[in-house]
């Protein structure tokens, strides 16, 4: 029996309509909540990917960026009246201009020692978000005006529907400009620095170069996701965006789908944000979901350390190739 | 090859969709809780066949939060129990929906839209805290909720032009300590203070109590000679107990919660300093915890507090004996008296007009007097109460009311004994 | 921003000195985890609150003093420590790349289940003597902070004379040092590990038993300690006990220090800026060797 192949065209055109159709299936506002949600997952794990898969380099720090752009987009938007929808995108330029200079210091540590330096970053963002009240209003968080456009606010029956939007369009571009990357000789230079940094660099590769604009590029989307998280939220404080949890989230999704793929970490953000949220409204906001999530990336990184894309496509393979032997034409 | 990758993505992303979609059709949601916590969901003989009363909250059962969080939940279950014994709201029963937001605002804030939007809660009641007050309410708001709340009562829960707030405490957070400045400034000249210092953590409420207090003893003509705003999970306060002694004040007002109550009254005893007088925010007024982990060092600190369990105000007793059938004798939380008069609130709001339409709630809880077990309560136009707080000191290992006049239980000590 | 007074600034030199040492001690399984391994133990944050709910609870229960607790802390600690490196690090393919991961994964679910057991009240250990201090010349001493300091020191000497003096320790220093080299000696460099481990474990035991009698702690204050305790052993450079130990001790005084000239929301961030800045100048720390990843 000859199977019918259907082109990849076709499958990316049927996802993304169904991706559309998406919200107007939900049953609720919440429901169109979690998918906001889960989108945005996809965004910060694909984004993360750019230095953590395809450089190697584990990076703990994100959630500083992603706070970064939430709090420049809230305080914009009480102050000058800026849309988010608009300054989120060119906001998330300072933050990754940010993100340039933490990387210039902290990516001349390796290995363990860099994921300790980003941890730091977090820390420090934490701290000045605490500490700088006259722009971030210290522990009490920011506030933002109900989500409208042109002064009126939306409704809320409607309310989630941009936000679905502006999130999809935001993943459409992480991820082209996720597989541009790997189609790049720029995306070759990180691969190879992840391979060996020190083989990478005799031949004729500025890693350090090479490592900082990935670190830049990676902290840009996810700054963006923070300004759009912020007014979807109406609300931010620093407990949350500046926390650790938040980075480890994007890092356990990303390996989970298999870190280094261009799918993998939206597979990853796809299982694991559902999931989240299932957690926590069944077992509440800590304790077990914080042991859940642990045990989840303990697992992965025990037995499945390339993640479930991979591994999948490996077994896939292996079997494929199992069926030709077993029919007499080795391939 | 490829193609298999993007039929895998696809597939697991339309999946996930799907099931996200179709989750509550799948299952039909019964109200969820929190399964390591005392059964939330209300079960009681069902008189009617008419549909229970979906009440929602979350609250902060763990996490920073968690011991008046816990207090909160205590309350909100005993007032639906004892109005599902009578007969329930409007002839049907009150189902309490409670979720567990970790003391974490962006949790809080899903949890209410999940309560409001995919459970269909009838109603909704606060979490614990301005700091989860503030974002929550804004969610409550844009649906149209009512929103009254036991525990938010900074001024940035107020001034946000929001309608549908109400704070079921006495006073606002500012003008809570205003009965014990004016006992200090009461004290006769020579044993009255002339320097104090303010030490706060940095929460919206604790900040906004003690800095009303710190323009009232200034305007009295005391000194203040130190304040600090330190970061709400500060842990070692040695440092600080230490500037503090050097400047060694009459007085010392600490913006607390439970946790950092205990750590600054720890390291003033390691740095020697023994203050004539003591206040903290909260702390002084968990009755169980407090002594527990201070032992006799509680003697003569003050505090200020909405609700006594001795108080024989309308209601209170009746309160006070269904808590200790229910939960046993120890002795009760504040915040579960508070969470249970937002019920109070509730329920007569409702039972006024004869309807859960919350717009028409809200109107009422603008218009009307409730009676609950701090007191009679009515708001004004921002939804603040209009009554007072009173004082209490720790006297003999208990909480004892000193002022103010109407509710005395005690004569207040002073200058306290040391620490 | 204040000026201190002399009284006051020496008085806060004491304590921040007296806090370094603990902090020594808990920093000092770690780096010595890391220099022999090559892992980072994330989860070394989570030990020591584990380390001091267990002394929490003996002294509740048993009324043991939480320094005598000690006893008992470290070697189930040490046996712990020794099966997770058998059993768990040792499946790693890839330590320096992964091992964070695995390590801070640990961390999670032992932050959830000391959660889901302990709740999160904040806890403290008060023994008799916890409000006490020891009055030199005008300077107090808090009796659970001088004996932190002391416990803390006595178990550091300890730690040097059994790496300085036994033949195990010489085997560690070894591996340490090129751990090919020390397999082709004839050392067994997998026990070896599993024995760093697993004293680097009983390092965190006893930093827990002090901890819960100076700090209140509850399941989530780990991160703040994994912090802390990471940030000392990056900047004394890591693997290097003496650096850990002079990082500690500076962590300590700048932390209260910072308190009292500016204010204890900026104690934290000053050590942060000063560990980024020591980076940019000398990306290995200040006693470390710099480390090329081998391929």
């Amino acid at each position: 029996m000859k199977k019918i192949r259907i082109p990849a065209p076709v499958w990316t055109v049927g996802l993304f309509i169904a991706l559309l159709a998406a919200p107007f299936a939900a049953r609720s506002q919440y429901q169109q909540h979690i998918m906001v949600m889960t989108l945005m997952a996809a965004v910060l794990a694909s984004s993360w990917n750019i230095i953590g898969g395809y450089t190697g380099y584990t990076s703990l720090g994100h959630a500083a960026f992603f706070g970064l752009g939430g709090y420049l987009v809230a305080w914009t938007n009480n102050r000058y009246g800026w849309h988010p929808f608009i300054s989120s995108w060119f906001l998330a330029l300072v933050v990754m201009v940010i993100a340039l200079i933490m990387g210039w210091i902290s990516l001349r540590t390796q290995g363990s020692a860099f994921v300790v330096v980003t941890i730091a970053v977090v820390f420090i963002f934490r701290l000045l978000a605490l500490n700088l009240s006259d722009i971030t209003n210290g522990a009490k968080g920011l506030t933002q005006p109900r989500p409208g456009w042109a002064g009126i606010p939306w409704s809320p029956e409607v309310i989630k529907i941009p936000f679905y939007y502006i999130m999809l369009a935001l993943l459409s571009l992480t991820i082209f400009v996720s597989w541009r990357i790997r189609q790049s000789k720029f995306g070759m230079g990180l691969i190879a620095i992840r391979e060996d940094e020190g083989k990478a660099e005799s031949v004729g590769i500025d890693t350090m170069m090479y490592k900082v604009l990935a670190f830049g590029i990676s902290a840009y989307f996810v700054a963006v996701a923070g300004g759009i998280y912020s007014y979807f939220f109406t609300f931010i404080d620093p407990s949350f965006v500046f926390g650790i949890f938040t980075s480890v989230t994007m890092v356990l999704m990303a390996i989970l789908g298999g870190r280094g793929t261009l799918w993998g970490p939206i597979l990853g953000a796809f299982i694991m944000a559902p999931l989240s949220d299932w957690i926590v409204g069944k077992f509440g906001g800590s304790q077990i979901h914080l042991a859940v999530f642990g045990g989840i990336l303990l697992l992965v990184m025990l037995f499945m350390p390339q993640g479930i894309l991979p591994t999948l496509i490996e077994f896939l393979n292996k079997r494929a190739k199992a069926r030709n032997v077993s029919a007499g034409n080795p391939s | 090859m490829n193609s298999k990758i993007w039929k895998l993505v696809i597939g697991i992303a339309l999946l996930s969709l799907l099931i996200t979609a179709c989750g509550s059709a799948a299952t039909p949601q019964a109200p969820t809780a929190p399964a390591t916590t005392a059964p939330v969901v209300t079960e009681a003989p069902s008189a009617t066949s008419e549909p229970p009363i979906k009440v929602g909250a979350s609250l902060p059962l763990t996490g920073n939060f968690s011991a008046p969080g816990t207090a909160a939940q205590k309350g909100y279950q005993l007032w639906a129990d004892m109005v599902n014994k009578s007969g329930g709201l409007l002839g049907r029963q009150v189902e309490f929906v409670i979720y567990d937001n970790a003391s974490n605002p962006d949790t809080a804030v899903a949890d209410y839209e999940r309560l409001i939007t995919q459970d269909k809660v009838d109603l909704v009641v606060g979490p614990f805290s301005s700091k989860l007050v503030i974002p929550t309410s804004e969610v409550a708001a844009k649906y149209g909720y009512a929103f009254p709340e036991p525990a938010g009562g900074a001024p940035n829960v107020f001034n946000r032009g929001l309608t549908n707030i109400f704070f079921a405490q006495p006073a606002p957070s500012v003008d809570q300590a205003i009965p014990f400045a004016k006992y200090v400034l009461s004290l006769p000249a020579d044993s009255r203070p002339k320097t104090f210092a303010v030490i706060t953590g940095d929460d919206p409420f604790s900040v906004s109590v003690v800095e009303s207090v710190q323009k009232l003893l200034t305007d009295g003509g005391l000194t203040m000679v130190l304040k600090e705003v330190y970061p709400a999970d500060t842990k070692d306060f040695s440092s600080l107990a230490a500037k503090v002694a050097d400047k060694n004040p009459d007085l010392i007002i600490g913006g607390t919660q439970f946790e950092d109550s205990v750590g600054q009254i720890k390291a003033y005893q390691q740095a020697g300093y023994q203050p004539r007088g003591a206040m903290f925010t909260t702390g002084p007024s968990l009755p169980k915890e407090f002594s527990e982990a201070l032992g006799t060092a509680t003697e003569g600190v003050f505090a200020p507090i909405s609700w006594f369990e001795a108080s024989t105000i309308k209601t209170n007793p009746e309160f006070v004996k269904a808590y200790h059938d229910k939960y046993g004798s120890e002795p009760i939380a504040e915040d579960s008296a508070n969470a249970f008069t937002v019920g109070q609130v509730l329920q007569q709001a409702v039972e006024n007009i004869q309807s859960v339409d919350n717009a028409k709630l809200i109107e009422e809880m603008h218009k009307a007097t409730f009676t609950t077990v701090v007191g009679p309560l009515s708001f004004d136009a921002l939804g603040q109460p209009k009554g007072s707080f009173m004082v209490l000191q720790w006297q003999g290992g208990k909480i004892v009311i000193v002022g103010p006049d109407y509710a005395k239980q005690a004569d207040p000590i002073w200058p306290k004994p040391q620490w | 921003m204040t000026i201190p007074s002399f009284h006051l600034f020496v008085q806060t030199l004491i304590l921040g000195g007296l806090v370094g040492g603990v902090y020594a001690l808990m920093a000092s399984g770690l780096t010595l985890i890391f220099g022999v391994m090559r892992v980072i133990n994330v989860a070394h944050g989570a030990f020591l609150i584990l380390g001091a709910y267990i002394t929490y609870e003996l002294f509740q229960y048993f009324k043991i003093d939480p320094i005598a607790s000690i006893l008992i802390t470290m070697p189930v600690f040490f046996g712990a420590g020794w099966l997770i490196q058998r059993y768990m690090l040792s499946r790693i393919a890839n330590p320096e790349q992964t091992s964070v991961l695995v390590t801070f994964a640990l961390a999670l679910v032992l932050e959830g289940i000391l959660g889901f057991i302990f709740q999160t009240t904040a806890r403290m250990v008060t023994p008799s003597y916890t409000s006490d201090a020891f009055i030199f010349a005008t300077y107090r001493f808090p009796v659970t902070r001088l004996i932190g300091f002391g416990t803390a020191l006595l178990i550091i000497l300890l730690l040097y004379l059994i790496l300085q003096y036994t033949n195990l320790g010489r085997a560690i220093r070894a591996t340490t040092q090129d751990p090919r080299a020390a397999q082709l000696m004839g050392i067994n460099t997998s026990m070896i590990s599993a024995f760093t481990f697993a004293l680097g474990l009983s390092t965190a035991a006893a930093g827990g038993s002090l901890l819960s009698i100076i700090y209140s702690f509850n399941p989530s204050s780990q991160a703040d300690w994994i912090a802390r305790t990471l940030s000392i052993i990056v900047l004394g450079g890591m693997g290097s006990i003496p650096g850990a130990l002079i990082a500690a001790l500076t962590l300590g005084v700048m932390e209260q220090m910072t308190s009292i000239v500016v204010t204890l929301y900026w104690s934290p961030i000053v050590f942060y800026f000063f560990l980024f800045f020591t980076l940019i100048i000398r990306p290995q720390g200040l006693l470390g060797e710099i480390i090329r990843e081998k391929g």
